[in-house]
């Protein structure tokens, strides 16, 4: 399967789903969203901090650093409250026009009535 | 720091993808160079930092923000919490802000801003003219004679024939009757050359200038620019003033235009009205485009670029030179000179402005008191909350933190301080700028110059004063201040507190002294014997409408004495008129007055050959009627005074003065004769029948000239008559002043303009600098000696507040309130006696620097020193005296037990 360009603002919402998941570190959340695309997601590793780096300015991620298990030394993100809110209403925005989208594109031919 | 945090989050990332990819099966290599890929290269890394950067830029800023906007507050809250302290420190700032912002007004209008509307006054330069130095000219004390009036010859000259100058105009402002009859002023007439105006870069307010046409000689036009004021007034600003006929000295001038407002020329004395040079010229003599021997003029040039006033000056002298075809030496060997345009007539810097920098000066060391005393008292502040601080910094303030409240603490009372400044310069600005220059015409005294400075004194003084509290508020040891209480901290001397009271005191010494050097220099002045008495003097000028009507066939080279006789008429009736006013103890007619008009005259003198000359030059003639001496005050010291039998057509007769009496005849001049041959060769003996005092012509330092009298009408060649009057009471009396006036409309309904000033008003220009000196720096000493009061006080009243527990002490061991006393008072007379100590040493050291700026006054006066350090003692006494007496009547049971 051809990999698929990442649609625009799109990246933000997937960064947060992964971080409801709990908190990792740049490297996590870029595997986490590998995994569950099965890799047909197409774009730079940087792409997933630049969307940190914007959350956390918005304030929808809170940043701090920890340690990994092999003990070294990791930015951790964490959700914040506002992050899980923006997210909730974004998903269900994205669901409601994706579904649109997709009923208007497969309803079969013919006149409107 | 952003960046080693990045690299470190990006390294992480690349280090566990490459160890992904290795584990997949790839060289190591290639692994590490895929996992780069994967990330989007080194410049996505670069990119990541740039924005990374600028966002924690922009983080830290809003910290920051937030935390100067809790602090401000808090700086706040603190001020109105304490009010009292809070007060004294605005006020002492205000007061000390506001003589500077006062000061900075005066000199930024007079020198650094330059007169209105002028584009780049700093490359405006004056014409003067130098010329040596000779027997019968007075001398100034550059050994030659300098003076700024000129003819319009050398304008033409200087215009045509130099090549150092953008750009040379012609000007002069003088005093001028606008309007006729009942509306009739005297007002500040301006003429000026065409190119004026363009040379300064100026253009009209309503209409325009007038053009090189209008004002060609010969050919010129009447024409007049309103000043913005007399549009105002006279014609309530309508714009369609442009047309009609204003009446200038009796001419009728079109007016063309209205000058922007505030608009002054060159110099800084409001101007009425403008006219063309060539239109007013004639009047001054029949040839006036070239003559070389009259001057009314100034000659103003804007200095090219590159070019010093030096090279420019050679290059004006060179052209004169080449040019001049009069017979004078002294013209012919004349130099010419250039000085920037804020220069007085004669060439050098103002007085006022020498004083007013001076003042300057003092308003400076007004406000270094002012930041001393302030600077204590937030010391003695922070010692007083040390506590307070200590639980802060227990708590985890950072000290960085700490000190930025403790500053902005300094700046929001600096800031109220600057504020309640300003309400000073608005309420106090007028009045010093009429004592100081009352002839400028100043524009509201609140402008943003003003505000500026004060802005940049606040910042400045609010960091100077709270910085240092700050600076040892933030040293303190945590610890050991939580533990100790007042006491440990109380017995503490504080030898910067001290160090700063003293300052003060030094300075306000030395201020003191400044105004009591310049204090004795005016009464020196006001005290000074000028011979005549000019503050009991009103001088007198009548001007017709029309001229006298010349019978037909009068010789024309009579003509001028027709036109006399009608004055000559006038002036005989006048006198006789005003003598029987009542309020008039004495009037006389005279041509030839003190500060008025000098003359001389061709003269021989019996027993002499020539007349030697004395340093003071001379002999100058004056014609006079009888009551002259009376009038003026002016002593007879042997022989009689004139009488109304001395008169046209009488035995000649004459009165010299001392100097002249002592020059020509040591053994007595009574009988001695002066013949006038100046008109006439075979002139009879004038029979000197009388002596009398020296009087001063011009100057209140001059050296004594010889001078002799005549009667009225025995004179020759001389004009300028002017009535004067002696009041009973006080000269100003505006009602005396105006029942003379209407007196002489009386005796002629011709007249258009009688004007009355009185003689002071021609010294008062020269007696001003002294005045302002005096009165400028005994009201900054004072200012200084009361902040430096509450300075002290307010030291030995911390000092004392902090030894309670040891006054309770000594007191529970017996010491009398007498030892208390003398306890504290030992510390001020300590400190005091140092601080007068070294401000008198610096007084004395300094004196040199002011003596040229103080008349007749020994800079080192023992009179002035004396009474400083009496005043200061006792000042710094009945100061430090109160804290002390409450130390004294500390309870000692109260003061124990308050720990």
């Amino acid at each position: 399967m051809d990999s698929l360009p990442v649609v625009k603002g799109t990246l933000d919402l997937l960064v947060l789903r992964a971080l409801t998941d709990g908190d990792m570190h740049g490297f996590e959340v870029t595997s986490w969203i590998e995994a569950k695309s099965g890799g047909s997601l197409e774009f730079d590793d940087s792409a997933i901090y630049h969307a940190l780096y914007r959350l956390e300015k918005r304030g929808l991620i809170a940043a701090d650093w920890g340690v990994t298990e092999n003990n070294r030394k990791a930015r951790y993100y964490q959700l914040l409250k506002a992050g899980r809110e923006h997210l909730e209403a974004e998903t269900d925005r994205l669901v409601r026009f994706a579904d649109t989208m997709v009923g208007i594109l497969t309803s079969p031919s013919g006149g409107t009535g | 720091m952003i960046q080693r945090d990045l690299e470190a989050e990006i390294g992480l990332h690349l280090d566990l993808r490459t160890e992904r990819l290795v584990r997949a099966g790839l060289a190591e290599s290639d692994a590490r160079t895929e996992a780069l890929r994967r990330f989007g290269g080194a410049m996505a890394t670069r990119h990541l930092y740039t924005e990374a950067l600028s966002r924690e830029r922009r983080m830290r800023m809003r910290g920051w923000l937030d935390g100067f906007g809790q602090d401000l507050a808090y700086a706040v809250r603190t001020v109105v919490r304490e009010p009292a302290l809070s007060a004294v420190i605005v006020v002492t700032l205000a007061l000390g802000i506001g003589a500077n912002a006062t000061m900075f007004g005066l000199i930024d209008r007079l020198l650094l801003r330059g007169p209105a509307h002028v584009t780049d006054s700093g490359a405006l330069y004056r014409f003067y003219r130098t010329t040596p130095a000779s027997g019968s000219v007075p001398v100034s004390r550059s050994g030659g004679r300098t003076t700024d009036v000129l003819g319009y010859v050398s304008y033409k000259v200087f215009r045509d024939g130099t090549h150092s100058f953008d750009g040379i105009a012609a000007y002069r402002v003088n005093d001028g009757i606008v309007g006729q009859g009942a509306t009739a002023a005297e007002l500040n007439v301006g003429s000026a050359t065409a190119d004026f105006f363009p040379l300064l870069g100026v253009s009209a307010q309503v209409g325009r200038f007038f053009d090189d046409d209008e004002d060609r000689p010969g050919a010129a036009q009447d024409l007049a620019v309103l000043g913005h004021d007399l549009w105002q007034s006279r014609f309530g600003g309508a714009r369609d003033v442009t047309g009609q006929t204003l009446m200038v000295n009796d001419q009728p001038y079109t007016i063309i235009g209205v000058a922007p407002r505030a608009f002054t020329g060159v110099d800084l004395e409001r101007v009425d009205v403008w006219l063309p040079m060539s239109a007013v010229s004639p009047q001054r003599s029949s040839n006036w485009q070239d003559t070389w021997n009259a001057s009314w003029l100034n000659v103003v040039g804007r200095l090219k670029p590159g070019v010093t006033a030096e090279q420019a000056g050679l290059d004006a002298t060179a052209a004169q030179r080449a040019a001049y075809t009069g017979r004078s030496e002294r013209l012919r060997e004349s130099t010419i000179v250039i000085h920037p345009v804020s220069y007085g007539p004669n060439g050098s810097e103002p007085l006022e402005m020498v004083v007013s920098r001076w003042l300057l000066a003092v308003a400076t060391i007004v406000l270094l008191i002012a930041c001393a005393n302030v600077m204590n008292l937030l010391l003695a502040r922070s010692v007083a909350r040390r506590q307070e601080v200590a639980v802060r910094l227990a708590l985890g303030i950072s000290r960085g933190r700490l000190f930025r409240l403790l500053v902005l603490h300094g700046l929001v009372l600096a800031g109220a301080g600057g504020a309640l400044a300003l309400l000073f310069v608005r309420t106090g600005g007028p009045v010093t700028r009429r004592i100081l220059l009352p002839d400028v015409l100043w524009t509201g005294t609140v402008d943003s110059h003003v505000v500026l400075f004060t802005a940049m004194m606040v910042l400045v003084v609010g960091a100077l004063t709270s910085a240092v509290p700050a600076l040892r508020a933030g040293r303190r040891n945590v610890t050991t201040e939580l533990k100790s209480g007042a006491r440990e901290g109380g017995g503490r001397r504080s030898p910067l507190r001290t160090g700063l009271a003293m300052v003060q005191v030094t300075l306000t010494v030395v201020l003191l002294i400044g105004a009591g050097l310049f204090s004795r220099s005016l009464s020196t002045v006001s005290g000074l014997d000028l011979g005549v008495e000019p503050d009991r003097v009103l001088t007198v000028a009548a001007s017709w409408a029309t001229p006298p009507v010349i019978p037909a066939g009068t010789d024309p080279a009579d003509a001028w004495r027709v036109r006399g006789q009608r004055s000559d008429l006038f002036y005989a009736q006048a006198v006789e008129r005003v003598r029987a006013m009542p309020g008039v103890s004495s009037a006389a007619v005279a041509i030839g007055t003190p500060f008025q008009s000098l003359f001389s005259v061709d003269l021989r003198v019996s027993g002499h050959d020539s007349i030697p000359p004395v340093e003071g030059g001379g002999p100058f003639i004056s014609a006079v009627t009888a009551g002259y001496f009376e009038t003026t005050g002016l002593d007879l010291l042997d022989g009689r005074s004139f009488t109304q039998q001395d008169r046209a057509g009488s035995e000649p007769v004459a009165i010299v003065n001392r100097t002249m009496a002592d020059a020509l005849w040591p053994a007595g001049a009574l009988g001695e004769c002066i013949y006038m041959i100046e008109r006439d060769p075979e002139a009879a003996c004038s029979r000197i029948v009388g002596i009398v005092a020296d009087a001063n012509r011009f100057g209140l330092r001059e050296a004594p000239a010889m001078q002799f009298y005549v009667p009225l009408g025995q004179e020759a060649g001389i004009g300028g008559t002017l009535l004067l009057v002696r009041p009973a009471g006080r000269i100003e009396d505006p009602k005396r002043i105006a029942a003379i006036r209407a007196a002489l409309y009386d005796l002629d309904p011709g007249l258009s303009f009688v004007s009355v000033h009185s003689l002071q008003e021609q010294i008062d220009p020269q007696v001003r600098p002294w005045k302002l000196g005096a009165t400028l720096f005994s009201l900054f000493g004072g200012l200084a000696l009361l902040i430096a009061a509450i300075g002290l006080y307010s030291v030995i009243a911390c000092l004392v507040a902090e030894r309670t527990h040891e006054m309770g002490v000594r007191k529970a061991l017996g010491a009398g309130r007498g030892t208390v006393l003398t306890l504290v008072l030992r510390r001020s007379t300590w400190l005091v006696a140092a601080g007068l100590a070294l401000g008198t040493a610096i007084a004395f050291y300094s004196g040199r620097f002011i003596q040229d700026t103080l008349f007749e006054t020994d800079p080192h006066d023992p009179m002035v020193f004396a009474g400083v350090a009496l005043i200061t003692v006792v000042v710094a006494t009945l100061a430090s005296l109160l804290p002390a007496w409450r130390a004294s009547t500390v309870d000692p049971a109260v003061a124990l037990r308050a720990e």
